[in-house]
C-alpha cells in the first residue's frame, strides 16, 4: 500500500510492516496504525509514522544506543494485550524530541512492539528513576 | 461521574478487586491508599499528561531540524 510520509514523501509499504497501537499514543490517541522507517545516514536514528496522519511521525532511538544499563519491566497486563511470549520478539524505542540544541530522549515512556504481532503500545513507567527528557549527546 | 463524599479512614470499592482508602485529609492534601492487582496500572495524572506534551513536542521535528542533525 501507498503510504504518506512526513519526511519521506508517499512510499510503498508492507501491509506486514504495519503496527497496530490499540490503545493509540498519548496525545495521538485517535489513530492506531504506525510505521517504523529507517532514517538514510544514520545509525541510531529511526522514526515511527503514523499512517493515517502524515504530521504524526516521531523520531525514535534504540535507548541501548545510549544507555546500556536501560531496563525495566513489563507489568502482566501489558505482556497480555502486547501478545508477547518470548522477550525476544519485542523491540524497544525512545522517543526523541529536539529543542534547538538540545536532543533529548524520553526513557520514562518507551515504545514497546511485538515484532511478531506487530503490535506496539507506548508503556509509561510509574516508578521510573529515568527522566522524560534525558539528554542525548549526538546521534 | 459518580461524585461520593467520604471520611478519613473509610474507603471505596471498585468493582471485584479495587479499594481505594482515604487514609489522611489535611488542609490541601488528601492522602489515599490504593488496594489493587499488581497488572492494574496506576499513575499520576500529571505523569501521563507530561508524556502526551513531550510526544506532541517531538511531532514539532521538520525535514529541516531533521537534515541539521544528521549533518552534525
Amino acid at each position: 500500500m501507498k503510504v504518506q510520509t512526513k519526511f519521506f514523501g508517499e512510499m510503498e509499504v508492507s501491509d506486514d510492516d504495519i503496527l497496530y497501537f490499540n490503545s493509540g499514543i498519548p496525545g495521538f490517541d485517535e489513530f492506531r496504525e504506525y510505521i517504523v522507517l529507517p532514517i538514510e545516514d544514520s545509525e541510531t536514528l529511526k522514526c515511527i509514522q503514523c499512517i493515517e496522519n502524515v504530521d504524526i511521525n516521531l523520531l525514535i532511538t534504540s535507548p541501548w544506543n545510549y544507555f546500556p544499563d536501560y531496563e525495566f519491566h513489563l507489568s502482566d497486563d501489558e505482556i497480555k494485550e502486547l501478545n508477547i511470549n518470548n522477550q525476544e520478539d519485542v523491540e524497544v524505542y525512545n522517543i526523541v524530541t529536539i529543542r534547538e540544541d538540545n536532543i533529548t530522549a524520553n526513557l520514562v515512556a518507551p515504545i514497546v512492539i511485538n515484532v511478531i504481532k506487530r503490535m506496539g503500545k507506548q508503556i509509561i513507567l510509574s516508578n521510573a528513576e529515568y527522566k522524560v527528557r534525558q539528554e542525548i549527546k549526538c546521534l | 461521574m459518580l461524585v461520593i463524599s467520604r471520611k478519613s479512614g473509610e474507603s471505596v470499592l471498585i468493582g471485584d478487586n479495587i479499594e481505594i482508602h482515604i487514609l489522611e485529609i489535611s488542609d490541601a492534601t488528601i492522602k489515599i491508599g490504593i488496594d489493587a492487582p499488581k497488572d492494574i496500572k496506576i499513575l499520576r495524572k500529571e505523569i501521563y499528561n507530561e508524556i502526551k506534551n513531550e510526544n506532541i513536542e517531538s511531532m514539532k521535528i521538520t525535514k529541516e531540524i531533521l537534515s541539521k542533525i544528521k549533518s552534525k
